[in-house]
């Protein structure tokens, strides 16, 4: 059974995905919550979920700001960012923050549903929009990194696949891997930009920028 | 508590008491506890305009539709759980007499009134509404109170004088005069008069318990000591030696026809105005003492008991005999009626009966029977009787029984012996195993399969008018004109080949009782007449009675049958009227009849046997109820809430499971009650059922009106017909206001859309884009979302493929839309203005559109700095180019490689979008798409060019 919180302001939007999660056999969908502040006050008392649905824009601390928080706190969450539109910007740097994933809120159920159970299951999605935002950040010069963070040869080629539109089937099949290999670079991937952005932020604090 | 505990045990008391007694021989139907009555001791009954029989016990009021009884206790507001008294008022609402007040009953709430506040704590034994509409309260111990028709409740018989009365009962005779019932006499009170009369005053016995006035206005009087009538101012009384079994009378009943119900200490009597029949436990009762009487509108006597609740009497229509009262086997077979009208009796197990009309003797091994099992009897016209059975024939003649030798029949299971009505001394022998046999006294002649029968068991046997024999058999219906057979069976009609009994009617009609129902064969022709539950249904025999009604022994009971009726028929329901049941509920001993055990007496009556013993029944008894049944609503549930306010009929298209529970009501043959309903909406013609509940799973949007009347069990239609409108709303997605407004608010984005970039040429405010953005993003966009999540919510529950259709539909309409939107928003968030943003979301437009990685897009950005800044409309309007040429392609063309290029070289840029299909393919573009195109250049003053050479090109280029 894996259990699925979610942080979203929008009532309607919320109860909807709640009862639709909590129908299903495999998941179970107790916490939801309409801000970051109330999720954490819930984590303290139970159990903390094994997925998290995070809307981005919420009354008091920002969706980007409470993966951070949430992310030190239960390491193990893994985080969905959910947003009305394709805000490049803002999903990316939600990844930063250490969220494993987006989705739009207009994704329909069975895929939220299926999404869910592929982030659980070790896998994580990435959009072509994301991959060229990841090339585009390992690649810049000027962001602090940490060495160990670097992306691999093979991750390179996962995302540069991402980024011409192939699928993680053709991926795999590419570079004659297993699916599970593909979601598990991914994942990998998505781990060091979040290593990343903690190193950015600890030296923007050096810098006395925070 | 007290009273409780000797109900209990007198209760106790009487069942032991009753089944010592004989088994019940007269059709009193019994409810009581285990039919769900609150207790078995009765007080009062009364039926109420609806038809409800309300019924007050030692413990809770009840009431009865005819197969439930729903149950009041104090926790409902009865101030006392003993109900002694119920009357109904002319506006419908219940009175109740408990030992500790009364209290009114309105809509299913029991409370009481604070002008009756005062009897509080008094025991009321009856409550009478007179005609200046007083109502009027007997107590115990605390005299007579009325209720006048302002709403003040006086204590009358204190007011005159007479203190700590105990009153009995009220009743007004039509001069207007009101009679008080007490233990001490009988007060008359009329004007300001208020006059006692006892036994000074010629009374013959003061210790009232119940008054009543008959359709005469005579006034009678149920005593301690006998029944009284005062007629003028001369009493009559009425005890042991009219007949009456016991003097202590409870209650008195006067009926339309101007006899009377008592009941007594001893059970009940019916009253002609000069003798008494007595019923007690002996007759069926279920208890000794009967506490009250009560006549229902079908004319059914209702008797409330001391510990055995309620019997129901309809009528004296079966006379039953089985093991306990003379029988010597309940397993009955056959009958046959002798010269001297006495009728014997064949059973299996207990050899045979001769009833003279008043005394069963029996005849068996002592008498020469070899085997006490048989099956038929037949007199012959020389006045000896045959009895056939396990063991062959024997032969009844002069007092002793003698077996027919087996030189001269030598074989067993005799069904049935006919005498030839033709040839002397001839009988035709039906057998078991064997065939069918005729036999002249001294040779005989077999008919078995090798001679041409379907069958060698044979059932019956029976002669027509034109002298054919036939035979019912295990293998269809054979028919015997001298030379050959002519075989019936399934394939010509009959509904099985098992054929159990045949009957041939006036009109020379065959009537084939089988295995699986009833045919009727008529020049040649077959049918199988059915009702709503004829199939399956095993049919034993079929007779016609001196009315020349024809009745069906069946496993069910007996039908009485109209084949006129059903055959004139053009419904449904009349083929169903046609039918009526009768059975254990009417009085019948049992349910399950015998092969052929009918037989019609010249008497009239009809003797019929089962296996748990014989009925007599007197069709001529059979009075047709033509009572309307009732008919109520008993609840009406909408997706399991139950609607209270009947006014309330207007539900969301989620609650569309609607269940009506009804109610008929109609005591005769409660069960049998048959109910026509529609659902006008949804269903064309009526439907029928006899069950209580209709059910409609999943009703789509519409208006509809449910209607259902009843019929009883005589097909007399319920007086009206209850309906209930209700309106199931479109949901809000398909009604026209939402889709008008979803036209409404698309149209009005795209023209302020369209505003917005006529005022951007003038001012050109990073904020205020911004802002309008994130408004767009914030109330529009997610209330799209909400829709497409909702329909998706909606599709994963369970509802119609059409509906999951239109759903899918909706959300993706709703889906596309948010994608507009994300373009537009896109185009206007100032934050997305670098050159960057514009191939980003180039690349993404191509990654969505060519899903399959088919054709293969190479793009070029080299000579972009992708940082930088692009004004809005150059940017929406290439982004917008740009889409309309990827879309032609992958619409219209069949190209395998796609060029994307996007340069900028100080203030000039260019995009070009060039593909390898086929020109002729290429050509077949959408004029919009071109127009759109041609247009959007023109927008931002670029310059277009579009060409086809090996393939597509469109080139833009401009200025910023």
């Amino acid at each position: 059974m894996i259990k699925v919180g979610i942080v979203e302001d929008n009532v309607k939007i919320r109860d909807l995905i709640q009862k639709y999660l909590d129908m299903q056999d495999n998941l179970s969908c107790k916490a939801a919550m309409d801000s970051v502040e109330d999720m954490l006050e819930y984590m303290e008392k139970n159990d903390p979920p094994d997925v998290m649905l995070m809307d981005i824009q919420l009354p008091g601390m920002s969706g980007i700001e409470g993966i951070s928080i949430i992310k030190e706190k239960y390491p193990e969450v893994e985080i969905i960012m959910l947003t009305v539109y394709h805000d490049s910007h803002k999903i990316f740097n939600s990844l930063m923050a250490g969220a494993s994933g987006y989705l739009l809120k207009h994704t329909s159920l069975p895929e939220i549903k299926e999404s869910i159970e592929t982030l659980a299951s070790g896998g994580a999605p990435m959009s072509p929009q994301i991959a060229r935002k990841v090339i585009q950040h390992f690649s810049d010069k000027q962001q602090v990194k940490k060495p160990e963070s670097n992306l691999t040869p093979r991750e390179q080629d996962i995302v540069n696949g991402l980024v011409d539109g192939l699928s993680y089937k053709l991926i795999a099949d590419r570079y004659d891997i297993s699916i599970d290999t593909v979601r598990a670079h991914i994942r990998n991937i998505y781990k060091k930009l979040h290593v990343n952005s903690k190193a950015e932020v600890i030296a923007k604090s050096l810098k006395g920028e925070i | 508590m007290k009273s409780r505990l000797i109900a209990i045990s007198f209760l106790i008391l009487f069942t032991c008491l009753v089944s010592k007694s004989n088994s019940q021989t007269l059709p009193f139907k019994s409810y009581s506890i285990q039919q769900g009555l609150s207790e078995s001791v009765v007080h009062s009954l009364i039926q109420d305009d609806k038809g409800f029989i309300w019924v007050g016990t030692g413990f809770g009021l009840n009431r009865f539709d005819g197969l439930r009884f729903q149950q009041y206790y104090e926790s409902h507001g009865l101030p006392d759980n003993r109900v002694n008294a119920i009357h109904q008022g002319g506006d419908g609402q219940l009175w109740l007499g408990t030992d500790s007040g009364a209290a009114v009953m309105h809509n299913d709430s029991i409370y009481t009134p604070d002008n009756l506040r005062a009897l509080d704590g008094m025991t009321i034994l009856d409550i009478f509404h007179d005609r200046n509409d007083e109502h009027w309260f007997s107590t115990q111990g605390n005299g007579v109170w009325r209720l006048d028709a302002a709403g003040e409740l006086k204590n009358i018989s204190d007011a005159h004088g007479y203190r700590g009365l105990q009153v009995r009962s009220v009743q007004q005779t039509p001069d207007g005069t009101v009679w008080i019932g007490t233990r001490g006499g009988l007060i008359r009170h009329k004007d300001r008069e208020f006059k006692l009369i006892t036994e000074n005053d010629g009374l013959p016995e003061q210790r009232i318990r119940t008054l009543e006035v008959d359709y005469d206005g005579n006034l009678w009087i149920g005593t301690e000591r006998g029944l009284i009538l005062k007629s003028n101012d001369e009493f009559y009384h009425f005890h042991h030696d009219h007949g009456l079994n016991n003097l202590n009378i409870h209650s008195v009943t006067a009926l339309d026809d101007g006899t009377f119900w008592l009941g007594t200490e001893a059970g009940a009597s019916h009253f002609d105005g000069q003798n008494f029949r007595n019923y007690t436990t002996e007759e069926g009762l279920s208890a000794v003492l009967v506490y009250e009487t009560m006549e229902d509108r079908e004319g059914n006597i209702w008797l409330g008991t001391l510990g055995g609740g309620l019997n129901m009497f309809s009528g004296e229509r079966f006379l039953n005999f089985n093991v306990d009262n003379g029988l010597t086997n309940n397993v009955v077979t056959g009958f046959e009626e002798d010269h001297n009208n006495h009728i014997w009796i064949a059973t299996y197990g207990g050899g045979v009966l001769r009833y003279d009309g008043e005394n069963l003797q029996h005849f068996g091994e002592q008498h020469g029977l070899s085997d006490s099992k048989l099956y038929s009897i037949l007199e012959d016209s020389e006045n000896r009787l045959w009895f056939g059975g396990r063991d062959g024939i024997h032969i009844f003649e002069d007092g002793s029984i003698q077996k027919l030798s087996e030189d001269l029949f030598p074989y067993g299971v005799v069904r049935r012996i006919v005498e030839d009505d033709y040839e002397d001394g001839v009988f035709w022998i039906a057998t078991y195993n064997d065939g069918v046999f005729r036999f002249d006294g001294s040779k005989y002649r077999q008919f078995n399969t090798e001679s041409g029968l379907l069958n060698n068991t044979v059932m019956d046997i029976k002669r027509d008018k034109e002298g054919t024999w036939w035979f019912a058999t295990y293998g269809g219906v054979a028919a015997y004109d001298g030379d050959s057979f002519q075989h019936y069976t399934i394939g010509d009609g009959l509904p099985s080949n098992g054929v159990i009994h045949i009957h041939i009617d006036h009109e020379d009609r065959k009537w084939f009782s089988t295995f699986n129902g009833v045919a009727i064969m008529e020049d040649d022709e077959i049918t199988a007449p059915a009702g709503d539950e004829q199939t399956g249904i095993i049919t034993y025999f079929t007779t016609q009675d001196h009315s020349n009604q024809y009745w069906i022994g069946t496993n069910r009971g007996i039908f009485r049958f109209n084949p006129d009726k059903f055959f004139e028929a053009d419904s449904r329901i009349e083929r169903i009227k046609a039918f009526k049941l009768f059975n254990q509920k009417h009085g019948l001993i049992a349910n399950e009849l015998n092969a052929g055990a009918s037989f019609v007496a010249s008497d009239g009556t009809l003797w019929l046997g089962t296996v748990e013993g014989l009925s007599q029944f007197f069709p001529d008894r059979v009075q047709p109820n033509n009572t309307p049944p009732g008919i109520e609503f008993e609840e009406i549930m909408v997706s399991g809430m139950m609607v209270t306010d009947s006014d309330k009929n207007v539900f969301p298209h989620d609650q569309s499971f609607i269940q009506f529970n009804f109610i008929g009501l109609s005591f005769e043959s409660s069960e049998r009650i048959l109910y026509e309903y529609k659902l006008e909406g949804l269903d064309d013609e009526w439907q029928t059922t006899r069950e209580r509940v209709v059910q409609y799973p999943s009703l789509t949007p519409n208006q509809y009106r449910f209607r259902v009347r009843a019929y009883n069990a005589d097909g007399v239609q319920s007086s009206h017909t209850l309906s209930y409108a209700f309106t199931i709303k479109p949901p809000f997605w398909l009604q026209w206001w939402f889709i008008a407004l979803l036209i409404l608010a698309v149209g009005g984005l795209i023209l302020f859309y369209y505003r917005y970039f006529k005022a951007t040429k003038q001012i050109d405010i990073e904020p205020m884009r911004v802002q309008i953005a994130s408004d767009l993003h914030d109330d529009v966009g997610s209330s799209l979302t909400e829709l497409a999540l909702q329909t998706d919510f909606l599709r994963a529950g369970n509802i119609s493929d059409e509906l999951r259709d239109t759903l899918k539909q909706l959300g993706d309409q709703s889906r596309k839309i948010v994608s507009s939107l994300d373009d537009i928003v896109w185009s206007i968030d100032a934050r997305n203005d670098t050159a960057g943003d514009l191939t980003d979301r180039m690349q993404d437009y191509v990654n969505h559109i060519f899903r399959s990685g088919q054709p293969e897009v190479r793009y070029s950005f080299d000579k972009l700095n992708m940082d930088e800044k692009l004004p809005v409309h150059i940017k929406e309007n290439i982004y917008l180019i740009f889409k309309e040429a990827v879309n032609n392609i992958s619409k219209h063309s069949n190209a395998t490689e796609v060029d994307i290029e996007f340069a900028m070289k100080g203030r000039d840029y260019q995009l070009l979008v060039k593909d390898n299909g086929s020109a002729t393919n290429g050509l077949k573009k959408s004029g919009q798409g071109l127009r759109n195109i041609k247009l959007r250049a023109r927008r931002i003053n670029a310059d277009l060019e579009l060409s086809k050479n090996g393939g597509y090109t469109v080139k833009v280029e401009g200025k910023i």
